[in-house]
C-alpha cells in the first residue's frame, strides 16, 4: 500500500532535511533536485519500460 | 490482512466504471502486472491500491480504489500510474524468484521501501520514478537514519535491484 501521506508532506519532510536536495550527479540525487524543485510534475509521465514479470 | 475501514462514496455512471476499469487493467498491464485487477469505488486506508498474494500469480489481485483516482487528480499528490507501481514492486518482491530469496525476512517497513524503488525502476525515468524515489527515502528518514545515510542506502538499493532486475 502506498500510504496516505500525500506528496506535498513528503516534500516538505524532504526539503527540511535536505534543503533543495542532495549535491552530486548520482541517478538518486538528481531525481530528488527534480523532485524538490518541481511542484507538480504530473502530465510529465515516465517513459515506461519494458520490464518482463519477474 | 485484516478487513479495513471503507467509505461509501456516490455513485459514478457506469460509463465511467467501466472508463476507470479500463485504465487501471491498462496500467497494471504496461508496469508488467501479472492477475486480476479491481476497481472498488470506496475509500479505505490502503491510500489507494492495495496488492494481494495468490496461490499463484496468476491469481494475484491488484485493488484500485476510488481514492487512487482522487489522489491522481491531486497536483500535489501521487499519480494513478506511481500508485500502480508501488503495487507492481510488491508483486515483484513476492514473486521474482531471487529477490523474493534475498528479501523473504524483511520487515513490513523495508519492504514499503523496496516496492517504492521497484515501483520507481519499473516506471523508468521521469516524474513519477522521482515521486516514489522520494517516497521510499522520506520512509527512510522516518525511521531516523539521518539524510546522508538514507541517501546512501536508497542509492545502494537501487544498484542491487537494477542487477536483480
Amino acid at each position: 500500500m502506498i500510504g496516505k501521506k500525500s506528496l506535498a508532506e513528503i516534500r516538505a519532510e524532504l526539503e527540511a532535511a535536505l534543503g533543495k536536495g542532495p549535491d552530486g550527479d548520482s541517478s538518486v540525487a538528481q531525481s530528488l533536485r527534480r523532485f524538490l524543485a518541481g511542484k507538480s510534475g504530473k502530465g510529465k509521465g515516465s517513459k515506461k519500460s519494458k520490464r518482463k514479470p519477474g | 490482512m485484516g478487513v479495513m475501514a471503507e467509505e461509501e462514496l456516490n455513485p459514478i455512471s457506469q460509463i465511467e466504471l467501466r472508463r476507470r476499469k479500463q485504465r487501471i487493467l491498462q496500467i497494471a498491464r504496461q508496469l508488467g502486472f501479472v492477475g486480476r485487477v479491481e476497481y472498488r469505488h470506496v475509500c479505505n486506508q490502503s491510500g489507494g491500491a492495495q496488492y494481494g498474494r495468490g496461490s499463484d500469480q496468476s491469481v494475484d489481485l491488484l485493488t484500485v480504489t476510488a481514492q487512487a483516482f482522487e489522489r491522481g487528480r491531486d497536483p500535489d499528490d501521487f499519480t494513478l500510474e506511481a500508485i500502480i507501481a508501488h503495487e507492481r514492486g510488491h508483486q515483484i518482491i513476492a514473486r521474482h524468484r531471487k529477490l523474493a530469496q534475498q528479501l523473504g525476512g524483511v520487515s513490513g517497513a523495508a519492504e514499503e521501501v523496496l516496492a517504492s524503488l521497484i515501483g520507481a525502476l519499473v516506471l523508468g525515468p521521469g516524474y513519477d520514478s522521482d515521486t516514489l524515489v522520494a517516497k521510499a527515502l522520506a520512509e527512510l528518514l522516518a525511521t531516523g537514519t539521518s539524510p546522508e545515510d538514507a541517501l546512501r542506502l536508497v542509492e545502494s538499493l537501487i544498484e542491487t535491484l537494477e542487477e536483480y532486475l
